[in-house]
């Protein structure tokens, strides 16, 4: 196997199975630059194993807490609204909420084409009148007509009668 | 915080108890912190992460599987908000990197001899590690800087191990190079 080879088995040493380290260090023993490149590589995995114990705080842990615990109150005062929608979180009721406005469309896209369908003069002509109810505006007028038409005139007021005698006297003079 | 208090504190958490949750963040704030900073380098940064962290937390408190540690879960979601602000920032930082790396370089060189301390290490391999892509230095931190076994990496990074390995080794290959490019690693003394 050539050196290329190795070199991933190199950096990646503490990964491997006993079987695969035994390879590499089988590989190590007569290869020279391969064991240096291995040493290189445990050296600076040391150092960069120092690094790792460096842990870095914040300025001020006690005000970040305190960040903290007032954006959590802020959002407990969580919204009815939010609770609600809360429920949407489900995947179950988001497809069946989906699946239904998919069927709603799908019945509103049938419904309309099979209006068009209907030709408007056939339509008419080929209506059946249903029995039923019909309001005829006639039954109910003629009533108040007859009534008008049997009922005296109205007797001409007293008033009215002296006027027109009046006026038909200053006509002659 | 021995395990049973810790498991008696989360059951309180969960059934909404903000005093128990109080107790949980300030046991894993710093921790939390030191991972996300690992991440961005950044202290205002770092800080809005770990609110925003635990913030999801509390959200999603009542989803917790004692299975699963605490502590795992919180990588989970500081690794996931670390990385979405990464892969946000990705270019904009290697633009920035490419500005700083010459004053770096300038440091080093002029320091050739000078004694190798902890702060000036952790600063080269953070320099290193801003360098790696996204995934790569995720996978760094959480194996080599935090020291996690590879299957903890996995599950936290939602990766195949063969992935994880492969970043890993890229991640290594490049961090090495550069620790070897600063410092002369014949004459770098392990203290």
């Amino acid at each position: 196997m050539k050196c290329k080879e190795f070199e991933e088995g190199i950096y990646l040493y503490e990964e491997l199975t006993g079987s695969e380290k035994a390879l590499v260090d089988n590989h190590r023993s007569h290869c020279e630059a391969c064991n240096k490149l291995a040493e290189q590589v445990i050296q600076s995995g040391i150092l960069i194993k120092r690094a790792g114990l460096l842990k870095t705080e914040a300025k001020n842990p006690h005000q970040l807490t305190l960040r903290i615990m007032n954006s959590i109150a802020k959002e407990k005062e969580v919204s009815v609204l939010d609770y609600l929608a809360s429920y949407f979180d489900n995947l179950f009721i988001r497809y069946a909420f989906g699946m239904a406005s998919l069927l709603l469309v799908v019945f509103f896209l049938y419904e309309q084409q099979s209006i068009d369908r209907v030709d408007p003069i056939t339509k008419i002509t080929n209506t059946e009148v249903k029995p039923g109810p019909v309001l005829d505006m006639n039954v109910f007028l003629n009533h108040y007509r007859n009534q008008r038409v049997k009922k005296d005139p109205v007797p001409i007021s007293k008033y009215a009668y002296y006027k027109s005698v009046r006026s038909l006297k200053t006509y002659n003079q | 915080m021995t395990a049973q208090v810790e498991q008696e504190v989360i059951r309180k958490a969960m059934a909404g108890n903000t005093d128990a949750f109080r107790v949980i963040v300030d046991h894993y704030q710093s921790f939390a912190y030191a991972v996300s900073f690992r991440f961005l380098c950044q202290a205002e940064e770092a800080e809005d992460i770990v609110q925003e962290a635990f913030i999801r937390l509390w959200k999603n408190m009542h989803k917790y599987r004692p299975e699963i540690k605490l502590s795992t879960w919180l990588y989970r979601i500081i690794t996931n908000l670390c990385l979405d602000f990464l892969k946000s920032t990705y270019a904009k930082q290697q633009k920035n990197l490419r500005d700083v790396q010459t004053e770096y370089m300038l440091k080093s060189n002029d320091r050739a001899d000078a004694e190798l301390n902890a702060k000036e290490l952790n600063e080269q391999i953070q320099h290193a590690a801003a360098e790696l892509t996204p995934k790569q230095k995720a996978v760094f931190i959480l194996r080599d800087l935090e020291g996690l076994p590879v299957e903890e990496v996995c599950s936290i990074l939602s990766m195949s191990p063969g992935n994880v390995k492969s970043n890993l080794y890229y991640a290594r290959q490049h961090v090495n190079t550069r620790l070897k490019k600063y410092y002369q690693m014949d004459k770098i003394t392990i203290l």
